[in-house]
């Protein structure tokens, strides 16, 4: 994976399973089902927010137009947001539905 | 006059090891005390961590190392199977961990002497190995291993092996460098890949899916494939600088051999000197000794190997329910498919400590001359009453 050196800005490679951040351990890799959210049922209330483990839902702003967005690098698919949403407006699809073969986004 | 753990303690002091953490072990245990004297006395400048076990030692080796320090470790037989787990991890890290290795048999039987069960049995664990043939090559090859170690298109922890008691506990002159030619040859430690900065946390080791395993597996592969002309091209440098020269696999008389034995460590010492008996009396016989064994000298043996050779591999330890030891797989393997002119006999000597005596290596030089020939190995210099070695009579 590429690093970037914060002193100089280059780029480098590095061997072996070393990272400068989380963004090395690719949860979403693990991923066999994917929550996908219904945005017009959203209430957009951040419920799912908190109990998400790996912290990979941002509930946007109502009065901004926003939406709830989900980053797939991370989501490993445990389905919590979906057990806990009071709307019942996240539903657990087949990952190889939406990205066929490779099972991360 | 140095023993071999002595040239080993040495090799370690010239290369500046920043910290020492290492658990005594029969034979290796004189490395472990001489290092801390070194630290006590102050010739040496490093942290010494008296760890609880071999899995500790390794451990704290490569946290040290991970910081980018050189650091200074040794085991043998027991002590390395107890560190297996971490050496896997400094092999992943790709921490160019130098250790040497004092072989001794694996338990059981439980044995203190030598033989190559032990690092044999770590062989693909990611690590280099060198084999040392006498107390010298123990100190140049630990040189040697540090200067590839660390380059950067290697990265991967090396075991300098010695053949226990017949080598760690064997006094022998041997020529130590001075310090200054030492800090030429091998430079301050400088980490190649990322280190551990408690202002610039890192996260290592993390739990690496399936996407990335692979890859990482296969760096390791290039770096073993980068090693074999790295090692070769920082043999040439040392021989430049300090005069002796080495070679990943050395042929000894093996002009129009028709019987050549390959063997490993100390044994050699005994096989050239039988060799030069057989050349005497006019019989074509060499020797190949294999220096490295892990990058494993495929291209080297190819091209040292007389033609229509009769090949005997001297293992000195079994991978028992095959038909040969390692290092014999390792050259059958290599000369298979490019060499059907050679024919490769296994044998397996010197278990446990017992000698390599004159007749085991006479016994397999005359069976290959004859032409004798056995895929399975040959146990040389074995008691006939094996099987009923210890008795008992039942009362009734
Ligand atoms: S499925 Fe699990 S990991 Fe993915 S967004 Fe929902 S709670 Fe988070
Ligand atoms: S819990 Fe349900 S309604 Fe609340 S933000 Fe999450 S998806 Fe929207």
């Amino acid at each position: 994976m590429p690093i970037t050196d914060s002193e100089s800005g280059r780029e480098k490679t590095v061997l072996g399973p070393c990272a400068l951040i989380f963004s090395s351990a690719q949860t979403g890799t693990w991923r066999d089902v994917r929550p996908v959210v219904d945005q017009e049922q959203c209430i957009l209330c951040g419920i799912c927010e908190k109990h998400c483990p790996v912290d990979v839902i941002r509930t946007g702003d109502k009065k901004e137009n926003g939406s709830l967005e989900i980053d797939f690098k991370y989501c490993k698919g445990c389905g919590i947001c979906a057990e806990v949403c009071p709307q019942d407006s996240i539903e657990m699809i087949d990952e190889r539905e939406v990205s066929g073969e490779k099972n991360y986004a | 006059m140095l023993e071999g753990n002595g040239a080993a303690s040495e090799a370690m002091r010239l290369a500046r090891i920043g910290v020492v953490s290492a658990y005594p072990v029969t034979p290796q245990s004189p490395i472990a005390e001489v290092l801390s004297d070194y630290v006590s006395q102050g010739r040496l400048d490093a942290e010494y961590v008296r760890v609880e076990s071999e899995h500790s030692a390794m451990s704290v080796a490569i946290g040290a190392q991970l910081t980018g320090v050189r650091t200074g470790t040794a085991t043998s037989s027991v002590g390395l199977a107890l560190m297996f787990e971490m050496l896997g991890v400094a092999a992943g890290l790709r921490l160019p961990i130098v250790m040497p290795v004092v072989n001794r048999a694996l338990v059981s039987p439980w044995s203190l002497w030598c033989d190559h069960q032990d690092s044999m049995s770590v062989r693909d664990s990611g690590w280099m190995q060198f084999y040392a043939e006498d107390c010298q090559e123990v100190l140049d090859l630990i040189l040697i291993a540090y200067k590839a170690a660390e380059h950067a298109d290697v990265l991967l922890p090396t075991m300098v092996c010695m053949d226990g008691f017949f080598l760690s506990h064997m006094s022998q002159a041997v020529m130590v460098p001075d310090q200054e030619d030492v800090d030429a040859f091998l430079p301050f430690y400088e980490a190649k890949n990322l280190k551990l900065d408690p202002s610039d946390p890192m996260f290592i080791n993390n739990l690496t899916p399936s996407t990335e395993f692979m890859e990482m597996r296969y760096q390791q592969f290039e770096g073993f494939n980068n090693a074999s002309g790295i090692i070769k091209e920082t043999m040439a440098e040392f021989k430049n600088r300090f005069g002796r020269g080495y070679q990943p696999v050395e042929a000894y008389r093996c002009e129009d051999a028709e019987a050549v034995i390959i063997s490993l460590g100390s044994m050699s010492g005994t096989v050239k000197h039988i060799v030069d008996q057989y050349r005497e009396k006019g019989k074509k016989v060499g020797s190949i000794r294999i220096v490295c064994f892990r990058p494993f000298p495929t291209e080297d043996l190819l091209r040292i190997v007389p033609e229509n050779a009769h090949v005997g591999v001297l293992d000195r330890s079994m991978s028992l329910g095959a038909q040969a030891g390692p290092v014999c797989m390792e050259v059958r393997s290599a000369l298979s498919e490019r060499r059907p002119d050679v024919r490769v006999q296994p044998y397996v000597a010197g278990l446990g400590g017992r000698d390599l005596r004159p007749v085991a290596v006479t016994t397999a030089i005359d069976q290959m001359l004859e032409g004798t020939f056995n895929p399975a190995a040959q146990w040389l210099d074995v008691n006939e009453n094996a099987m009923t070695i210890r008795r008992y009579t039942e009362v009734a």
